[in-house]
Order: C-alpha cells, then sequence, then structure tokens
C-alpha cells in the first residue's frame, strides 16, 4: 500500500536519459516546464506531448510507472478540469443545474488538464532517471553562485539529501507501526472523519517519536565525523560534462527553438 | 486445530524493476501447543512469513489456514481467526503511544471490544505477567521507561489480547543479557501454561535452544530445514548455507567430540551436556 508512492523514486538504467548530467537535465526541465506555460496552440501542445513521449521511450523505463506518477494527481486534475469546464465564457454548450458548459471553458479545461499531466510526466522523467543523491549534488552545484548572495547552498542540499534518504526509511517505519496497530485490533478503515483521525494517533506519535530519536542519532553521527557544513568539503564523485551533454542539450535548444518559432508566427 | 501454510509465495514489489520473491511456495503446520522457532538470516523472509499468520501481508499465491479458516477470506469467522494470532514485532518498544502505561496495554482489548472490567483485569494480568509493579506502573508514560521495560509494556499490550498463537519476532534484539533471561523465561512460563502456542522468530541459537520444540530454518525464502532442535543444530552444513552457526552448547560438544574423546552432540541443556562429557571422559580413562 504504502510501497506504491513514487515520490522520488528511481530507476536504475542505463539509457541516454540516464546517462546525462544531471545539471543539464534539471536545466532542461526547468526550460520545458517554462515552455509548457508559455504555449497555447494545438501545435504548441502537439508538439510537447510528441516530445514528452519521445522522452518517456528513451528513459526505458515502463510506461506503467508513468501512468503511477500520475495516480496520486488524479483527483486534484479532476478538480481543475471542472473548475475551468464551468468557468469559461461564450455560448453554452451544455445547461448542468446553474452552471454553463462553454466551448471556451471545454477546451481551456482539456489544456489545462494536459499541461499539469505534462509537468508532472517531466518531473517524473527527472526523478526516475536520477538518483536522488545526484539531483541533490546538481542542486547544490547549480545553486553554488546564488551563494554570494546569501543563498544557503549547500545546507539546502544538505537538507534535500537528508530528507530523500529518510523518505523509504519513514515510509519502512510508518508501514511497520500500521501493521503493528492493526495486529492491535485498530481498524483504519471504516467509522466517520472523528474516529478515523482519533484512529491516526496510534500512528503519528510513535512515527514522530522515531523520527525524533533518528534525528539525534544523524546529528551525532555526522557531527562524531566531523561534519561542519560545506566549507572545503569535497567530493568522491566529482561531476563532469561529457560530449554526450552537449548533444543532448544541443538537441534540446533546437527543439525550443522551434517552440519559439511556431509561438511567433501565432503571433 | 492448527496455522496451516499452503504453498505460499510472495513477492515484494511486484511488477517493478526491484521485484523479488520472498517467499517461494512455502508449506507448513504449526500445531496448536507446540513451541516452534523459525531461524535465518536478514533477509531470508523470516519477518515476512510470520506477517502471513495473521493476514497483515496476504500471499501473493497460496493460502494461509488458521485453525481451519482461510485468513484472507471473508465473513466475521476470519476476524475472529485473525484475532487469534497474537503478533510481536521487531522493537515492538515503537509502537507505544498512549499516555499511561495501562491505556497502552488496554489499547488492543479496547479495539476487540472488551467491557471496562475485562480489560481492567486483563492489563493487570499482563502487567504482572511481564513483571511491572501494577500500582507504580500504571499511571506512568511509557516513555518514561528503559528500552527493556518499553519492550515489556509492548509485550504486555499483546499478552493482554490472550492469543492462542503468540508470534515474537526477534523479541530479544538489543536487549542487556538480564533483560534477555527474564523475557525468555516469561516467554518459555507463558507456554508452560498451555493455552498458547509459541511462534518465535531468531537467528541466535543460544535462544532456540532449551525452549524451542521444533526448528525451522529459512533460507532465501525456502525452508532449509525443519526437526526437532538437537538434530537441526547438527546439521552444520544446512545452518552454514543459512547464515547460520549452531548453539554455542553444539559447537563445543561437536569440538569435543572430533577431537578429545566420542560423545552424543545432541544434547539442548547444559547439565546433562556436562555429565555426557563427564562419563565420556572416565570410560576414556577406564579403556586406556
Amino acid at each position: 500500500m504504502l510501497s506504491d508512492i513514487m515520490i522520488g523514486q528511481f530507476f536504475p538504467g542505463e539509457s541516454v536519459l540516464h546517462r546525462i548530467d544531471a545539471r543539464a537535465k534539471i536545466l532542461m526541465l526547468f526550460a520545458l516546464i517554462l515552455s509548457i506555460f508559455l504555449c497555447d496552440s494545438r501545435a504548441d501542445y502537439a508538439l510537447l506531448i510528441i516530445f514528452n513521449i519521445i522522452l518517456m521511450y528513451i528513459s526505458q523505463i515502463p510506461i506503467r510507472m508513468y501512468m503511477k506518477s500520475l495516480k496520486p494527481m488524479f483527483w486534484i486534475v479532476l478538480f481543475t478540469f471542472i473548475v475551468h469546464l464551468f468557468s469559461g465564457e461564450g455560448p453554452t454548450l451544455l445547461k448542468v443545474w446553474i452552471f454553463n458548459i462553454t466551448w471556451s471553458g471545454l477546451s481551456q479545461g482539456i489544456f489545462i488538464t494536459i499541461r499539469l499531466l505534462l509537468l508532472i510526466l517531466m518531473a517524473s522523467i527527472l526523478t526516475f532517471t536520477t538518483s536522488p543523491l545526484v539531483l541533490t549534488d546538481a542542486l547544490e552545484s547549480l545553486l553554488k553562485p546564488f551563494k554570494k548572495i546569501g543563498v544557503p547552498a549547500h545546507e539546502i542540499s544538505m537538507m534535500m539529501t537528508i530528507a530523500l534518504r529518510f523518505i523509504p526509511t519513514l515510509i519502512n517505519e510508518t508501514d511497520k507501526i500500521i501493521k503493528a496497530q492493526k495486529s492491535r485490533g485498530a481498524d483504519f478503515t471504516s467509522g466517520n472523519i472523528m474516529t478515523r483521525l482519533k484512529c491516526v494517533m496510534p500512528i503519528l506519535i510513535p512515527l514522530f517519536v522515531s523520527a525524533f530519536r533518528r534525528a539525534d542519532e544523524l546529528a551525532l553521527a555526522m557531527e562524531s565525523r566531523c561534519y561542519h557544513g560545506g566549507e572545503g568539503r569535497t567530493r568522491m564523485k566529482q561531476m563532469h560534462l561529457t560530449r554526450l551533454d552537449g548533444f543532448v542539450t544541443g538537441g534540446f535548444i533546437v527543439f525550443l527553438l522551434v517552440l519559439i518559432v511556431l509561438r511567433l508566427k501565432g503571433m | 486445530m492448527a496455522i496451516e501454510i499452503k504453498n505460499v509465495t510472495y513477492t515484494y514489489m511486484k511488477k517493478t524493476p526491484y521485484e523479488k520473491d520472498a517467499l517461494k511456495n512455502v508449506s507448513l503446520t504449526i500445531d496448536k501447543g507446540s513451541f516452534v522457532a523459525v531461524a535465518g538470516h536478514t533477509g531470508s523472509g523470516k519477518s515476512t512469513l510470520m506477517q502471513h499468520l495473521n493476514g497483515l501481508l496476504k500471499p501473493s499465491d497460496g493460502q494461509v489456514v488458521v485453525d481451519d479458516i482461510d485468513i484472507n477470506g471473508k465473513g466475521s469467522a476470519v476476524i475472529t481467526a485473525k484475532r487469534s494470532v497474537g503478533m510481536v514485532f521487531q522493537y515492538p518498544e515503537h509502537q507505544l503511544f498512549e499516555e499511561t502505561i495501562f491505556a497502552d496495554i488496554a489499547f488492543g482489548p479496547k479495539n476487540f471490544g472488551l467491557d471496562e472490567a475485562e480489560i481492567t483485569s486483563r492489563v493487570q494480568a499482563a502487567m504482572e505477567f511481564v513483571k511491572l509493579d501494577y500500582k507504580k506502573y500504571k499511571d506512568m508514560s511509557p516513555f518514561a521507561l528503559s528500552g527493556g521495560q518499553m519492550r515489556r509494556v509492548a509485550i504486555a499490550g499483546i499478552i493482554a489480547l490472550q492469543p492462542r498463537y503468540l508470534v515474537l519476532d526477534e523479541p530479544t534484539a538489543g536487549l542487556d543479557p538480564q533483560a534477555k533471561r527474564d523475557l525468555l523465561n516469561n516467554i518459555r512460563q507463558l507456554y508452560d501454561k498451555g493455552d498458547t502456542t509459541v511462534i518465535m522468530v531468531s537467528h541466535n541459537m543460544d535462544d532456540i535452544m532449551g525452549l524451542a520444540q521444533r526448528v525451522i530454518v529459512l533460507n532465501n525464502g525456502e525452508i532449509a530445514a525443519d526437526g526437532r532442535p538437537a538434530e537441526i543444530f547438527n546439521k552444520n552444513a544446512v545452518l552454514e548455507q543459512a547464515g547460520l552457526r549452531p548453539p554455542r552448547l553444539t559447537q563445543l560438544l561437536q569440538k569435543i567430540n572430533d577431537e578429545v574423546v566420542p560423545v552424543k552432540t545432541n544434547y539442548t541443556n547444559v547439565d546433562a551436556a556436562a555429565e555426557a562429557v563427564s562419563q565420556a571422559w572416565h570410560r576414556r580413562g577406564k579403556n586406556a
């Protein structure tokens, strides 16, 4: 049940997407997300969808995994779709009680849905093909220039590393506590909201206790290995840009240019 | 009356690159009134197997039957069957959450829908059983106790459910020798009373020795050996392959047998073993 959570899930592999530099990947994802928000014609969307499908194919990760990553967002996406559906203007297409569904509302809703789905899928492509550790390292490296204006780049990435590191641990822990309480007859699936909320306490309290204990132990362990922040710290795995990165980034820039040209022509 | 595990296979993370069979077609019958030890190294599937016994995990394939009821079926009989299996997890003290020790031990009985008087008497009996003074401790916070005491509270929480089958997953892990001895003695007393079938998971053969009547060795999700302790302890090759070692007493007897005088190596009691060694020694003296 809990193991179905796909956040930050990484699938080791050998595809091109696995091999390119994580920094390049993050920047490209960033540019892609911006481009999603810039597009507004059908051609733009078609292009992005095709590009996205190609990326998913290249990643060599089963399509089922991508579908799974969409699952937790289903209700949010549905909600946004419905809101847009009813908030369009123009001639009425269908009348439901006091709400009007219009053509513009419908197309808005569909576009927004596609945008959200693309966003999630693209983020998934990044996290599926990049190990969390590499990801945070890349982030630290990208944030380094901002250190001068007081952004604690190393601390942010260390915090992210620790957080990511503990997601599976805490999921395991939660799973174990739920099972333990179930064995004591706790029932988490029936009753009204109040009784269900009460049922959460036997899980939350032990979880907090263990999270604090772990935090304490980790702090001690880091300190006893002389951790003193990012100053003068070296890395076992240095990041290097390769020719592959150049190729991929080049191709990507071409794609963006096409998108921009399309957009300018549309205006 | 028994727990029957029929051709159970369990696959973790099905349909992902991390897919792994934790149990491979395991079949096993645990008779009522027995004391069974399940041994195996980390990752051998013993914890996974235990979680099938009260339906926490559903087998990917196969059946788990408790007292003639398939516990992955439907109906009120299934709930009763599941509830007849009490489960003490590894490090059970991590599941404590209530404000007082009384409330924590009463959590299970309350969920089972027992009435106040029955709950109080069960908590009292359970605390007495784990040697925690009822008056002194009942209103204390469980978080104010030492690790060993917390574990006793957690175990009392399961004892209070009065399970017919008690499953303990590495109950002595991380305890100091005294607390360990006390806990094992407690478990033995409970078993000797005769209403409880005990299934204990451990990789410590010394703990198993002298307690269990039957030892099941798991390796890689399969049963590598199953039999009486004295018999299993002398299967060095099987044990080694499963990442285990015989109890220290057996190791000592084997060494004496190989290098000093011939002596039987299947003793599970220190006194009996010492007696046998001394007799063998004297016999040698006479023959020489």
